[in-house]
């Protein structure tokens, strides 16, 4: 039995990254990481003339790919990435298209021995277009599963699957008026993680089929006349529906002859006209557990005489969970969401009508809606309450969720608010940092996402909190974090960026904007930095070309480049990198007028060129350069243009490449002699028997 | 400003579908990829808007509704009335709705005609599309089944 992947986007654009791929055991090998976030199993790989699909993620350079048949493809040497892109553009189409001979050739998934696999993925807007799946031999081995994928380890770039509630930016079926989302009129079907919406019929309608598994959807809106359901599970057996959320549909979740063995098991079914509905009144049909069931008409219903199998451990907040018996019903309950006037119906942690009151299924499935594993005594509901759960929801609301920057700004200044308010130690503050940090792998990887959630922690800091203190506790622990954390280069550089770019971007106070450009700096001094070194230090470039882009106060600059300076000696740090360090320093400093605080950042400029030359200068001589320099622009009187050109002549000495370290000391020397032309009893026998010395000093 | 994706020889399997079927609706612009190109044909329709393209679905749509037979008029009993769905065709007749086809409409046009129907104006498109477009439901015999108690006219005496 093979597994075949055909994927369906809105678009079948390219979004390969570009670079060479090659082939060994059904393993391809990018030179290029592939990091499209919507890039995953079921795309179609083109190259060297060759056709394979995306099948199972190692990580963003190594991929399994199998053929149309789901076997694996040859083995092919290194040629160049033609594209990567969706093979449908609907569901409908892909739906209709998977048997044509380009794929399975065949309308028996028996007789091919396949898993007919449909990953959905979100590009721009929603799948508009009617699905009913139809028409293929199935079995208990061979089935078709419709789903978005959301494993980034193993399937997908970033996770196509919402978050436990209605969003934007994953795959979504919008169902037009009187239609149906999905019509399902096939055995053996999985429709997983999908978010199904309109004022249709029906949402996702089994039909009379058997072993139809539903799980892990979303399901609203579907109240064009009284008989619409969210759900509609028709003259089935053995349908399973399972960690679905109905609501705003004329009926959330409809039975009509299920069999006994239609599982109907944690469910949430909020603010439809009517909850769970045994709807032909005759006979004992359903077999409901671990449901809620609220805010409607009547929340189980059954009409005439007939009754659900059985309703055990299901709840609602009118008197109808236990009209049918059965242990571990409640009723009259009072449940507390997360959101429940933003339809967003995670428990909250203060839930006391689902929270803990719950039967194990785990025969049947371990986790919630959101993936989250089922733990202790389970919940009643999609949502299993998970403490970590939230912190995940919230991050998810400034990522995915909601793209406006008021919910954001909102979750994260009570994020922030809640270090400030509770405790402002730093550990505290590590911690919950590390927790956010924590949760970046999890919802992506992407250093886009990394991105946001600095800049909302960083926007937070002008207005939760002003004191240097918190700030620098923040910023402290997010650049622990990253050491911990052992991002990619890439991934810092963009954390950086944001960090500066933040600084640019909310109108800091000079204060806040020291204390995290110093906490950055310590950090960078203290970390022990290895193979990442490089990066390091091009995010302390980056730092700098911001610093000088977002202030031409001297104050920061000189700050900034001070601490700079104290954090060189300690890397073994190649000359190009003091090279381009000094450049982005200098540069700024021309552009200011200045002040005292030069001083110090020339006597470290000293302190550099001396490790360029790699002269074994005495302190004792290092520092009296100083004190010439430091005379010279402080006792001199000397314009700033003087200073300024004197810097620029020091800099174009450290740009060159072939200097040589008797032309640097040269040009140091020719600046003491502008103070005290004395320099032969204060400057080695070596440098002043150089011939160029000797013809500067004796031109000055 | 509209593409319709239709079934063609490559995507049609007996009993399940017909050449035409019409997949799904689309916006101009719209770009297919290569296995929607290679396995369906492609009704390109500058001329008209999805809104007016499906409006020429609409014309054609009958009603559909649910028929019960009552046991006995005016008595209580246990059993649920039998039921059925059924669908009016264009002259006003209600058959029963055995079949609910996989895909409501077929546009079996022919290359020519898709060809044509690329640079039609939107009279000439619309022409086309209410020579061609095609209704499913009545092509199964099972459909054409009239429900008399459905369709018994009322007499009325002098």
């Amino acid at each position: 039995m093979a597994n075949v992947y055909y994927s369906v986007g809105q678009n079948s654009t390219d979004h390969s990254s570009g670079g060479n791929v090659s082939i060994t055991s059904g393993v391809a090998t990018f030179d290029t990481a592939q990091v499209a976030t919507n890039l995953g199993v079921g795309d179609r790989l083109t190259y060297g003339g060759h056709i394979g699909y995306l099948a199972v993620k190692t990580d963003t350079t190594h991929w399994t790919v199998v053929t149309a048949l789901g076997a694996a493809v040859g083995d092919h040497a290194s040629t160049t990435v033609d594209s990567i892109g969706h093979e449908y553009t609907s569901l409908s189409a892909a739906e209709a298209g998977a048997s044509d001979a380009n794929h399975i050739n065949n309308t028996s998934l028996v007789t091919a021995n396949v898993i007919l696999n449909i990953p959905c993925y979100y590009d721009s807007g929603d799948d508009t277009t009617v699905v009913t799946v139809s028409g293929y031999t199935t079995g208990v081995s061979n089935y078709i599963k419709i789903y978005t994928p959301n494993n980034t380890s193993t399937e997908v770039n970033q996770s196509q699957r919402h978050a436990g509630k209605t969003a934007t930016g994953v795959y979504r079926r919008q169902v037009g008026s009187y239609e149906q989302g999905i019509i399902n009129d096939q055995d053996y079907t999985v429709i997983q993680g999908l978010i199904v919406y309109g004022w249709g019929s029906h949402g996702i309608n089994t039909g009379s089929r058997d072993n139809v598994n539903v799980s892990y959807n979303i399901v609203y809106g579907f109240s064009a006349s009284g008989g619409c359901r969210g759900i509609h599970a028709g003259y089935s057996t053995n349908v399973k529906v399972y960690n679905n959320i109905v609501y705003s549909c004329s009926q959330g979740i409809g039975l009509d002859y299920s069999g006994t063995g239609s599982l109907v098991y944690n469910n949430t079914v909020v603010k439809n006209t009517y909850g769970f509905v045994q709807n032909y009144g005759v006979g004992s049909y359903g077999t409901l557990k671990n449901n809620i069931a609220s805010n409607t008409t009547s929340d189980y219903y059954v009409t005439g005489t007939g009754s659900f199998f059985s309703v055990t451990y299901c709840a609602s907040d009118d008197a109808t969970a236990d009209d049918w018996g059965g242990a571990g019903n409640r009723i009259d309950q009072t449940f507390t969401f997360v959101n429940y006037a933003g339809n967003d119906f995670h428990l909250a942690s203060s839930d006391a009508g689902a929270k803990d009151y719950g039967t194990d299924l785990s025969s049947i499935f371990t986790d919630d809606i959101d993936g989250e594993t089922r733990s202790g005594t389970w919940d009643i509901g999609a949502d299993e309450y998970v403490a970590a759960g939230e912190t995940r929801n919230l991050l998810a609301s400034i990522v995915g969720a909601s793209t406006t920057p008021d919910v954001a700004a909102t979750i994260a200044r009570a994020l922030l608010s809640n270090i400030g308010g509770v405790s402002s130690t730093p550990d505290i503050s590590s911690i919950i940092s590390r927790a956010l940090l924590a949760n970046i792998p999890g919802i992506s990887t992407t250093p886009n996402i990394s991105g946001v959630i600095s800049r909302e922690l960083l926007a937070n800091l002008a207005t939760v909190s002003t004191t240097p203190g918190i700030s620098a506790a923040i910023a402290h622990s997010l650049l622990a974090t990253i050491t911990s954390e052992s991002l990619t280069p890439n991934v810092l550089a963009t954390l950086s960026r944001s960090l500066l770019a933040n600084m640019q971007g909310i109108s800091l106070t000079p204060e806040i904007s020291i204390t995290i450009a110093r906490a950055l700096m310590a950090n960078i001094v203290a970390g022990s930095y290895t193979p990442d070194i490089t990066a390091t230090m091009e995010g302390i470039i980056s730092l700098i070309a911001n610093i000088s882009a977002i202030s031409t106060t001297p104050d920061i600059a000189a700050i900034t480049a001070r601490a700079l300076m104290v954090s060189i000696p300690a890397q073994s740090i190649t000359a190009n990198i003091i090279a381009s360090i000094t450049r982005n320093m200098l540069a700024n400093i021309t552009a200011t007028s200045m002040t005292p605080n030069i001083t110090a950042v020339i006597e470290n400029f000293i302190s550099l060129a001396a490790a360029i030359a790699g002269v074994t200068f005495t302190p004792d001589v290092v520092a009296s350069m100083a004190r010439s320099l430091s005379s010279l622009i402080v006792a001199q009187s000397l314009t700033p243009n003087i200073v300024a050109t004197t810097a620029r002549s020091l800099l174009a000495n450290i740009q060159g490449t072939t200097i040589t370290p008797d032309d640097l000391i040269v040009t140091l020397v020719i600046l003491g002699a502008m103070v005290d032309l004395n320099i032969e009893s204060k400057t080695p026998k070596r440098i002043i028997e150089s011939k160029k010395v000797k013809y500067l000093i004796h031109d000055a | 400003m509209a593409k319709l994706l239709l079934i063609n020889l490559a995507t049609y399997r007996p009993g399940v579908n017909n050449i035409g079927d019409v997949v799904g609706i689309f916006k101009d612009g719209h770009a297919f990829s290569p296995a929607e190109i290679a396995g369906f044909d492609i009704g390109d329709m500058p001329a008209l808007t999805e809104t007016e393209i499906h409006d020429e679905l609409i014309k054609i749509t009958p009603s559909q509704n649910t028929a019960y037979r009552l046991p006995e008029a005016k008595k209580w009993v246990f059993d649920r009335p039998e039921e059925k769905r059924v669908w009016q065709d264009q002259n006003g007749v209600w058959n029963e709705l055995a079949t609910t086809p996989k895909y409501p409409y077929c546009l079996p046009l022919k290359a020519t005609e898709i060809d044509s129907a690329k640079t039609a104006d939107k009279a000439t498109a619309i022409t086309l599309l209410q020579g061609k477009l095609e209704l499913n439901i009545p092509k199964f015999s099972e459909n054409l089944l009239a429900i008399d108690d459905l369709n018994s006219k009322v007499e009325i005496s002098g």
